[in-house]
């Protein structure tokens, strides 16, 4: 009856996944969690370069791939929801809840919002990958 | 009063009555037009009706004619297995028969030989048969005979014979020989492409039934295999996919008819609708797999009854010549289950389907051995062992599927009214009005009911009568006829008389336009008091949403933990994996 129509898996996808994606999904360590926790500290300029800097360079060597940078609720209370780290323009952003977000951090609003993860780190491809409070992350 | 004056006053009563009928006339074919216009849209909507009913019978026809379609043929199926492969079930009993006659040594070596040597005859091709011939043989003490057997019954299917000499080795308790031969089984495959009997292989480590020994040699070469298929990530993505489509199995059927309200005035509900049931397969994952996680597997209490289990296993479930038609009879099966619905069917066998692939890489034996023991053939405990070592793509699965609606919640939901009305045959269209549910409910209330009351002062206004246009034509009548009074002085009571009788006739029409006009404020009224208490039920349906969402999406955390407690829960510790396989201490644990 000819109802088998599973596309053929294995081997020929191998083109469409980098080769470090397994390295991509090795939980993110206590340390650069609590780096992306220390950018929305109020630091001043050269310092938040300097931590910028050491995130990139630790995303680098440890998952083989950067962010464009982190989207995660903002503590400050009100009217301030949630904000963006941009780990490139050294750049903390607070939105309240009408204020638009630029793309491709605007998806990452609803995630952030369920309140399940830290934060979520922002692709330039437009990818998304939500690291939980135990660091293990979705990618 | 003259005659002549007698007559006009006649005529102009006779005129008068006329018009009043023709008035009234008026008015019934315009209640009529508008009964029309109401049943044109009663028959209307009962057309739509019986267009849907017909198309819902179409298809319950198509659907059940595809079930019935398939029932005959899972029949026929079931009769071309039994015609082409029914003598093979007989060579399987008798070779269950013969292990027992071993142990109880109640049969005698003639007849053991004569049955052998029959279907050795009767089932040409088939590798059971040279392998009972050995076992009697083995049993007479025939070496000769006995080697040519195994090495017929190897050259046949060198896979299930390796297999089976160790595990009927292993049965009788010689451990050092069924050890040999499982090394030389394991030794001749290739993880990335096995046989489908390879899964007895996982059911003998969760049922500990080659022993310490056998578990660790085993489970040794399987460490190898994963770290050998894992260093190709396309492989691993595969069992990602995998396990994602499992998932999705799990995801709720459609809410809507929970939140009728919502679902008329929010165009965000169909993404809410899908959210929500997604959400929904975490608790559904949580019944599944937690009852895994923590039960205990019963083992059976001799080591020959949990080989023999083994054994029937691997002699009836992985006959790559059956494969074919379970195929089709596998197919046909999901079609009735689904009551003819082949897309269904087909989603369901997308993945289900990969169980009857004669070859596999290890990971998909896994996984499949998790996903579908069923068609494996595997046992519970294999099943759980195997769920555990796919813990981490399950976790990941898991973890992509968490992230991916809850990226679909749409950040503001809006109520929208925008509605046509026909009222007594003229159109009223309520312009659009959008409004978020993040503003505060009397906010938006008023700002409905504002919206109401601008949309409809204009029309209610519009229906009112209108005295000037309807003022003209009798003016002029009566003008000309009052300057014709000038000439003759009867003309002048001639214009009083059409001035009055015209005047009556306006009257009343400004009467019905007034009560006309009434109606309409009384409906748009109505209206409004409707749509603002389904914007207010919409508000409180959106409280009910937001909770359960909630209440669902919070349970991904206890998924995780399910995995996790899986991942330590699924291994090979039977009661037989402290055994050791000697004469005499072959049975109990």
């Amino acid at each position: 009856m000819g109802l088998d129509a599973r596309p053929a898996v294995a081997g020929q996808d191998q083109k469409r996944f980098t080769p470090v994606r397994r390295q991509l999904r090795k939980p993110r360590h206590a340390g650069l969690v609590e780096a992306v926790h220390r950018l929305d500290a109020g630091l001043d300029t050269a310092t938040r370069a300097q931590l910028d800097g050491w995130i990139r360079a630790e995303y680098e060597s440890e998952f083989g791939d950067v962010p464009l940078g982190m989207f995660a609720l903002c503590h400050l209370g009100p009217p301030y929801i949630d904000h963006r780290l941009d780990l490139f323009q050294s750049i903390v952003e607070h939105y309240a809840p009408a204020d638009p977000v630029p793309e491709p951090f605007a998806r990452a609003r609803m995630l952030v919002r369920t309140g399940a993860y830290d934060f979520v780190e922002v692709y330039a491809s437009g990818e998304l990958r939500p690291v939980l409070h135990d660091g293990s992350v979705a990618a | 009063m003259t005659d002549p004056d007698r007559q006009l006053h006649h005529k102009v009563d006779a005129v008068q009555q006329l018009v009043l009928r023709l008035e009234e006339g008026v008015g019934q074919v315009s209640l009529q037009v508008a009964g029309v216009g109401q049943r044109t849209e009663e028959v209307n909507s009962q057309l739509q009706l019986l267009a849907r009913s017909f198309e819902e019978y179409v298809l319950k026809a198509e659907r059940t004619a595809n079930a019935q379609r398939a029932e005959t043929r899972i029949g026929v199926i079931e009769a071309q297995i039994e015609h082409r492969f029914g003598h093979y079930k007989v060579v399987r009993r008798v070779a269950r028969g013969m292990l027992q006659g071993f142990d109880v040594g109640l049969v005698s070596d003639e007849t053991l030989r004569d049955v052998g040597e029959q279907l050795m005859v009767e089932t040409p091709g088939y590798w059971l048969a040279p392998v009972l011939v050995a076992l009697q043989a083995w049993l007479a003490d025939d070496q000769a005979t006995c080697e040519r057997a195994v090495q017929e019954a190897f050259h046949r299917s060198p896979g299930r014979t390796s297999l089976f000499m160790a595990l009927i080795l292993r049965r009788q308790g010689r451990g050092e020989s069924s050890l040999r031969w499982l090394r030389h089984y394991l030794a001749a495959l290739d993880p990335s492409d096995l046989g489908r009997e390879f899964a007895v292989i996982l059911e003998s480590v969760s049922q500990g039934a080659f022993g310490p020994a056998g578990i660790e040699m085993v489970q040794e070469r399987l460490d190898q295999w994963r770290a050998q298929l894992l260093s190709d990530p396309a492989r691993e993505q595969a069992q990602i996919q995998r396990w994602r489509s499992e998932l999705e199995k799990y995801v709720g059927p459609p809410v809507a008819d929970r939140y009728p309200r919502l679902v008329a005035v929010s165009p965000q509900w169909p993404q809410m609708d899908r959210v929500l049931s997604r959400a929904a397969a975490h608790e559904a994952l949580i019944n599944r797999y937690s009852a895994m996680a923590v039960e205990e597997p019963a083992a059976r209490a001799r080591i020959e009854d949990q080989v023999d289990d083994i054994l029937d296993l691997l002699v009836t479930g992985f006959d790559e010549e059956e494969l074919p038609l379970s195929r089709d009879l596998a197919e046909n099966h999901a079609i009735v289950k689904h009551g003819g619905d082949l897309a269904a069917a087909r989603r369901d066998l997308d993945t289900d389907l990969l169980a009857l692939d004669k070859r596999h890489d290890y990971l998909t034996t896994q996984s499949e051995s998790a996903l579908n023991p069923d068609k494996l053939g595997v046992s519970r405990a294999t099943q759980r062992m195997a769920v555990s070592s796919c813990h981490e793509w399950f976790a990941q699965a898991h973890a992509q599927y968490s992230r991916d609606y809850r990226t679909e919640l749409p950040a503001d939901v809006e109520a929208v009214f925008e509605s046509d009305h026909n009222l007594a045959g003229v159109a009223f269209r309520l312009p659009r009005w959008t409004g978020s549910f993040t503003r505060p409910i009397e906010a938006l209330e008023r700002s409905l009911a504002e919206h109401w009351d601008r949309a409809g002062r204009p029309f209610v206004d519009s229906l009112a009568y209108n005295w000037q246009r309807n003022l003209i034509a009798p003016g002029a009548v009566v003008l000309v006829l009052l300057l014709c009074g000038f000439a003759q002085p009867i003309m002048l009571v001639a214009a009083l008389l059409v001035g009055a009788v015209w005047g009556g006739v306006l009257w009343y029409q400004a009467q019905n336009q007034a009560a006309v006009q009434q109606q309409a404020r009384d409906f748009l009224e109505r209206a409004k008091v409707d749509s603002i208490q389904q914007l207010r039920g919409g508000a409180a349906e959106l409280a009910d949403w937001t909770t359960a969402f909630r209440q669902a999406d919070g349970r991904e955390a206890a998924v995780r933990a399910v995995v996790a407690d899986l991942a330590t829960a699924g291994s090979p510790a039977t009661p037989y994996e402290r055994r050791v396989a000697h004469a005499g201490t072959r049975t109990g644990a």
